[in-house]
């Protein structure tokens, strides 16, 4: 079916399943047919392919010696891409193909050019078969393999399952992090002999932090009467039931009904340690100790099915799937129950749980764990942090504050069910009397405790004012409006700018020579060279309009530079020191002048702004739609586990449908991504060989 | 509830019923002298952000390239010249840079960033497959602990790869290295019944879960068997060993936690490197000196300011760019390439003390650890301002035993694909390899 390459529109796949029926009908007169087919298809051939062949051509002529069969920079070839039908199958390539034309990156400066209608040629063919493909044709829930609990998830479902906050994994190895973004992705949960070991001596630990051989706390006592249940209609001697003391623990741990095999074992085991000589808690203990290293503890088992299309998941897996998107960890004993019952598929149901859900302190994982990963602000205080000797007031309490600020106010869309674009915009925040009073210049805040205030500023509202976000986005001692411009582009709105070629991430020399130039200034001259321009006209405004936030986030006026003058009469700051190198103290003279801050900026393509006001109301007026997708994107990869793939978009674009039908508020959007075809169905890869 | 038949458990628990887990613990021995004989270690040591230009070449040579002088950046080496290789011009043609670079700087292959991909196994794990029933660890994977926005990025922080799609978990604790290779009674009692009944229990999820979710079980029974390996591995070590005085009584277990200081901390991590070699643990070492794209301080380096990758973009002294800090700035261009320099120096350093101790330590034949052993160090980027892909500075110390002549730069006109050296090297180890990666053959020019 060569002729076959995509079915977009009603007409030609008619035509086309009236050749084949044809084929097929009229084989006696088969000569007479093809005769006639091959001049149909001849047509049909020649109008599909054409497209395919052009756009091959095309490349072919452009764009091969780099990224062709023989030369594949940067991993790409064109020519097997083309190949690929349809294209979205690898949308994420094409889109940055699309990007990489668009701006004029591609092909590089140096090397022959397209012309101008060759180029747009290339973009109109690209985006017709990328942006207007037909999506519904689609009908794949996806698969990703069984993953690992994540050391917050494994941490947290040890909590539940013990009573006891234990944070054992601390010295794990680090979590590494891929394309999805999150740490949760099953492509970068790895199981390796080194890990194992933890798992094996963590299972110990846990085993005697939680049930020591002499308990002596109030909680020791907690977590046994956990642990040893009582059988209420107990027929054993003392209450002791071991079978159903094990039968407990094992549907918890496994997060389904144990099996009557499985209990056999842990019940021989048990047995097998008591005739040895064991205490009956210590036996337990022992099955206990090794539940928790077993696979079906470790990883989210779900039960595989002998099918060639996709097939829901059973209640029991979909109260674990609600369970580590809201919680990150193991459901509680309503989900369970509701498994039990069968029940919790049932649409009504579920919305009513994932509300409850949502109320449960226990879904701060959604702002500690989801927006801090997808934001980046986890890296604030761990990887993101300034020297505390020349900083002192940049202490990890105040860092542990901006970290809060920015999670309990997503927490706050979340609980109030805001709209998504509150996210940009807000008359809000919370603070603690340090952070305020140190970044903010708010100054009737006192106490640790962070609290929610009203903001009268109307700069600060929304992330793109948090001190978190500001930090992350900045260099060191410095504010990027490169940084921040792609941040806004990328992270919010994800409509990342093409990659910057090696090494042109640097103003020139002579630029950066010339010191009575702004940075604004340099930077601008920087993006009029043509090749970089494509870029950086989109990012950089973007960046400057923010400039008035200073690197953590603080509001200034003036950029202030203060450099070392000669005399004292110049000065208007001197400091006397003592060194070791010279007996008498030394007198240093400082003049700081100030440069007015220029936060005028633009979106690609929009009109001017200024300041972050200007910024976010830009944003939310031109930009709302790919902000709506980039947090649909993010919710719906967090929640299955797994990078998005092409097949995934029709699951995107229902739940942003159903956003617009109800003012786009958070709850409505993760009540969708709950309903969503990929987070209650499966289906086996393809390649699957059975 | 009373057990109806003898499992093999039991019997299993019968044998060594009253027994800890016989790990090698403090006061057992180590398998120092049984088990040296031709035996050869292998360790890579990675470090990013390349270097500047032309630092990375001897002042003068012989006829036959014989090292004579290093030059000035690379002096801390100059009493090793004899056991050095400097080989020129290498390169890794499938990609480059602190991401690509990273991943391939071992395997040879490109990476691919969405399907986490690497291509193939890393050299290193090549090698530590072949000799996993030698050793209590296969291989050992260390690295400083990160510092700065990408050091939880996969692929900046991922050389060695045990499958194309599963890199090492690195140890970055020394407290933690030590007790992996000397582990104490206390964290593993009874833990080897414990696996041994999961196990069974294990091995009939697989008739439950589908065909591609038992990859993931395999992977998880394949980390189950490297333990098992290990702990068996331990208990024949502890019965056959006798107790190596000179050693055990000078062994003291790190503080748990990082230390501070950063050249302590370098070389508290080369010492257990060299205690892994010394004491059999294991013959294969990857010590990442930090992510591929570190922004480190070197501050503590006299006359050294900003952060290394920063340093590395030197032909900008404005502290102007991107890479910069905002407080850092250079009066020219010179002065922030020798700063660069110095911290390329600096770990020269490092890595003379861990020659120097090599060399002090000798093998029962006379022979020292370091002439057994292969030291390949070097970096997936050549001069970092320009992100070169060629050039790599790569080196080569310790004779392999007796299988490299040592003492010599070799100079190639052409690029030569830095997976060729990993092929020779893990030759060397007994691997029977021809090619690796882009590198269909061997490379030549260590005898």
């Amino acid at each position: 079916m060569v002729f076959v390459i995509r079915f977009k529109k009603f007409s030609k796949q008619t035509l086309d399943i009236a050749i084949r029926a044809k084929m097929r009908i009229h084989s006696v007169f088969q000569t007479l047919t093809l005769c006639f087919l091959s001049f149909l298809t001849g047509a049909v051939l020649g109008q599909i392919s054409d497209e395919a062949h052009e756009l091959g051509a095309l490349f072919e002529q452009n764009c091969s010696s780099c990224h062709g069969p023989e030369t594949q920079t940067a991993g790409i070839n064109l020519t097997s891409l083309t190949q690929e039908q349809p294209l979205v199958k690898n949308i994420e390539i094409w889109r940055r193909v699309i990007g990489a034309l668009d701006v004029g990156k591609m092909p590089p400066p140096g090397a022959p050019q397209p012309s101008v209608s060759e180029r747009n040629r290339m973009l109109e063919l690209l985006r017709d078969d990328i942006e207007n493909y037909d999506f519904s044709l689609l009908d794949d829930p996806g698969f990703e393999l069984m993953r690992r609990l994540t050391h917050t998830e494994y941490d947290n479902t040890i909590r539940d399952l013990f009573g006891v906050e234990l944070n054992v994994t601390e010295r794990f190895p680090t979590e590494l992090i891929g394309n999805s973004g999150f740490e949760n992705s099953s492509n970068t949960l790895f199981l390796q002999p080194a890990l194992m070991e933890r798992y094996i001596g963590a299972a110990q630990r846990v085993v005697d932090l939680a049930l020591p051989d002499v308990p002596d706390t109030a909680q020791h006592f907690k977590t046994r009467e956990m642990i040893f249940k009582v059988n209420p209609t107990g027929n054993a001697n003392d209450g002791f039931d071991s079978r159903y003391v094990l039968s407990n623990f094992l549907t918890r741990a496994y997060r389904r009904p144990v099996t009557e095999e499985e209990l056999l074992r842990a019940a021989e085991q048990y047995s097998e340690a008591m005739e040895l000589g064991l205490s009956v808690e210590a036996a337990i203990k022992q099955v206990i100790q090794s539940t928790l290293i077993s696979p079906k503890f470790l990883l989210r088992v779900e039960a595989g099915r002998q099918e060639s299309g996709a097939y829901r998941v059973s209640d029991w897996e979909l109260a674990s799937r609600l369970s580590y998107f809201l919680w990150a960890t193991m459901p509680d004993e309503e989900l369970f129950e509701l498994a039990e019952a069968g029940r919790l598929s049932d649409p009504v149901v579920l919305e009513k749980q994932v509300s409850r859900m949502l109320m449960d302190e226990k879904a701060v994982t959604l702002g500690n764990v989801f927006a801090a990963q997808w934001l980046g602000f986890h890296n604030v205080g761990t990887r993101i942090w300034l020297d505390p000797i020349d900083n002192p007031w940049c202490t990890d309490t105040l860092m542990a504050a901006m970290r809060d600020e920015t999670s309990m106010f997503f927490m706050s869309l979340v609980e109030e069910n805001l709209p998504i674009r509150t996210l940009i915009d807000a008359d809000f925040t919370y603070v603690n009397e340090e952070l305020a009073s140190t970044l903010y210049g708010i100054d009737n805040v006192s106490g640790d405790q962070m609290r929610r205030i009203e903001l009268k500023d109307p700069n600060r509202g929304g992330i793109l004012g948090h001190a978190s976000i500001l930090a992350l986005t900045s260099n060191y001692k410095t504010t990027s409006p490169v940084k921040r411009g792609v941040y806004v582009l990328d992270t919010i709105l994800g409509t990342p700018p093409p990659e910057p070629p090696p090494n042109v991430g640097v103003l020139s020399q002579e630029l950066q020579e010339m010191q009575e130039m702004s940075f604004r200034e340099k930077v601008e001259m920087h993006s009029s060279n043509e090749y970089c321009r494509g870029c950086h006209s989109r990012i950089d405004p973007i960046g400057f309009s923010m400039e008035n936030f200073s690197y953590f986030g603080q509001w200034r006026d003036t950029y202030d530079f203060r450099v070392r003058v000669d005399s004292e009469e110049e000065a208007d700051e001197s400091l006397t020191i003592n060194t070791e190198s010279s007996p008498e103290p030394l007198t240093i003279h400082f003049k700081t002048t100030k440069r007015p801050i220029a936060a005028q900026g633009s979106l690609p393509d929009g009109e001017g702004f200024e300041g972050p006001v200007g910024l976010k109301e830009t944003l939310l007026r031109d930009r709302h739609p790919d902000l709506v997708r980039q947090v649909v994107t993010k919710m719906l990869a967090y929640s299955l586990g797994r990078q998005l793939e092409y097949y995934d978009e029709p699951a995107i674009r229902e739940i942003m449908g159903s956003l617009e039908e109800d003012d786009y508020k958070f709850q409505t959007l993760i009540q969708k991504v709950v309903a969503s075809y990929p987070f209650q169905y499966k289906k086996n890869p393809a390649e699957e060989i059975h | 509830m009373k057990p109806t038949t003898f499992s093999r458990r039991k019997v299993l628990r019968g044998i060594g019923a009253s027994v800890a887990l016989p790990l090698l613990d403090v006061t057992s021995a180590f398998a120092q002298n049984s088990l040296s004989n031709s035996k050869n270690r292998l360790a890579y040591l990675y470090f990013p952000n390349g270097i500047p230009r032309g630092i990375w070449y001897p002042e003068k040579t012989g006829p036959n390239g014989e090292l004579l002088r290093l030059n000035e950046w690379m002096n801390p080496l100059e009493p090793f010249k004899e056991d050095l290789i400097i080989p020129s011009n290498m390169w890794t043609p499938e990609g480059n840079g602190h991401v690509d670079g990273t991943p391939t700087w071992l395997t040879g292959h490109g990476y691919d960033s969405r399907g986490v991909n690497a291509g193939g196994l890393s050299a290193d794990q090549i090698v530590a497959r072949h000799l996993r029933d030698q050793t209590l660890l296969p291989s050992l994977e260390m690295s400083t602990k990160g510092e700065g926005y990408f050091s939880n990025s996969l692929p900046r922080n991922a050389i060695s790869w045990s499958a194309p799609d599963r890199p090492m978990a690195r140890e970055i604790e020394p407290r933690t290295i030590f007790d992996r290779m000397f582990s104490t009674k206390s964290s593993v009692n009874s833990n080897r019944s414990v696996m041994d009944s999961v196990l069974a229990d294990a091995r009939s999820l697989a008739n439950v879960v589908s065909a591609a979710d038992s990859l993931r079980l395999d992977e998880y029974f394949e980390s189950i068997r490297a333990l098992e390996r290990r702990i068996e591995f331990a208990e024949r070590q502890s019965t056959e060993m006798r107790n190596d005085r000179a050693l055990t009584d000078t062994l003291v277990a790190p503080t748990p936690g990082i230390p501070a200081n950063h050249e302590s901390y370098v070389r508290l991590m080369m010492d257990l490197m060299i205690l892994a070699f010394q004491s059999d643990a294991t013959r294969v070492i990857t010590f990442m000196l930090d992510h591929g794209q570190s922004n480190r301080y070197f501050n503590f380096i006299p006359e050294v300011e900003g952060t290394w990758h920063a340093l590395s973009h030197y032909q900008n002294a404005s502290g102007m760019t991107e890479d910069d800090d905002g407080t850092t700035s250079w009066e020219s261009v010179e002065q922030k390439r020798d700063m660069y320099a110095e911290v390329v120096r600096w770990h020269h350093s490092q890595v003379a003390y861990l020659l120097d101790r090599m060399k002090s330590i000798r093998e029962p034949d006379g022979s020292t650890l370091l002439d057994n052993s292969m030291i390949l160090m070097g970096a997936a980027i050549g001069d970092g301002n320009e992100h070169d892909a060629s050039h790599l500075p790569t080196l080569l110390a310790g004779r392999g035993a007796g299988t490299i002549k040592t003492g010599r730069y070799i100079e190639h006109s052409e690029p030569t694909d830095l997976a060729s050296i990993h092929v020779s090297l893990a030759q060397r180890m007994g691997v029977k390899i021809d090619r690796l990666g882009t590198a269909d053959s061997a490379y030549e020019g260590l005898i």
